[in-house]
């Protein structure tokens, strides 16, 4: 089994198995500038830095990677059916923990630098399932936002939504 | 034992400067163990917009009663791709991406409604887009009902397909 390591931006090692790395096209794109594949090569002697991601959300990538290892790697910029997206239960329990936190917000920002398209795309989704089927004043309470609405600009929303409610 | 005193006294002044410290400290947080609450207008622009692009047009009607600053952002946002959407007589009932929208708009607020109907989104990409006219909805209400969408295919009924020659989709 190939091991190829991360260095995150606090210098901390990560040796992942190649295989997982396909999943990140940012990764994938080094490996094979750096001919790392190739058997020639000591790819254990030439680490991947990542100054962009911290350890600890390095550490969740992979986390995720190993658990989706195999998974088909979406290529190209094909939009996504918004109704047919669906965040399978083990990402929902995965996500769970650092949602509305900002957590969330670096491990989506990291499969964005490391060009993970579906750890992007479910990462997206579980936040947009924060609002599902919530009223305005439940989300504001979940996400921490305060009323800037009058009651009358309110009502007049409120209205507006009636007719397709 | 001198030599343990000594230490003790070296070992004081130090425990004291952190006992002062901690109590100094809001009792019972231990910063590390709560999760930073994130908020939700910090997400770059470019994740905004894909996270506005899984969100149903049902929840982005809910969004717009958040915040201002929620209501702009449900307006300013595509709202992705539907594989189909059809309209039945469309005062009375959309489905969107398998969503029923079930809309009684009286004759005299249907301009009001279009104006609603196109503060959901910026814009939004249908692959099957099938539509009956009726004499509440025509053809002009019809324009601007879509004027914000990308549609790749139109199905029409019969009395449809006569306008259909004079209107330009995008």
């Amino acid at each position: 089994m190939v091991l190829i390591t991360l260095v995150s931006s606090d210098e901390q090692n990560f040796p992942v198995e190649r295989e997982l790395l396909k999943q990140s096209g940012t990764i994938e794109t080094l490996i094979v500038n750096m001919n790392l594949d190739d058997e020639d090569t000591d790819a254990a002697a030439m680490p991947i830095p990542l100054p962009n991601v911290k350890g600890d959300v390095l550490e969740k990538v992979i986390q995720w990677m190993e658990h989706h290892k195999g998974d088909p790697v979406k290529e190209g910029d094909n939009e996504d059916n918004n109704a047919e997206i669906v965040v399978p239960q083990w990402d929902d329990d995965f996500f769970k923990p650092a949602m509305y936190g900002s957590k969330h917000l670096e491990l989506t920002v990291a499969a964005s630098y490391l060009d993970i398209k579906n750890l992007l795309t479910l990462s997206c989704k579980a936040i947009s399932n924060t609002f599902k089927g919530k009223t305005g004043p439940q989300i504001r309470e979940e996400w921490g936002v305060p009323n800037e609405f009058t009651p009358e600009e309110e009502e007049a929303i409120r209205k507006e939504n009636e007719w397709s409610e | 034992m001198d030599s343990h005193r000594s230490h003790l006294s070296y070992r004081s002044p130090y425990l004291h400067t952190l006992l002062l410290f901690c109590l100094q400290r809001p009792p019972c947080i231990v910063e590390s163990s709560i999760p930073q609450r994130m908020n939700f207008f910090a997400l770059p622009d470019v994740f905004l917009r894909r996270v506005m692009k899984t969100v149903s047009i049902r929840d982005r009607m809910r969004l717009r009663l958040v915040s201002r600053s929620f209501e702009r952002l449900v307006a300013s946002t595509h709202a992705g791709y539907f594989s189909r959407v059809e309209e039945h007589a469309l005062s009375i009932f959309t489905s969107i991406g398998g969503e029923a929208l079930r809309s009684v708009i009286p004759r005299y607020e249907l301009e009001q409604y279009l104006t609603h109907w196109n503060h959901l989104f910026s814009g939004i990409t249908v692959a099957d887009f099938q539509y009956y006219l009726n004499e509440t909805f025509d053809l002009a209400a019809l324009r601007k009902f879509t004027s914000k969408f990308k549609i790749r295919v139109i199905e029409s009924t019969p009395s449809g397909n006569e306008h259909l020659d004079r209107c330009e989709f995008r």
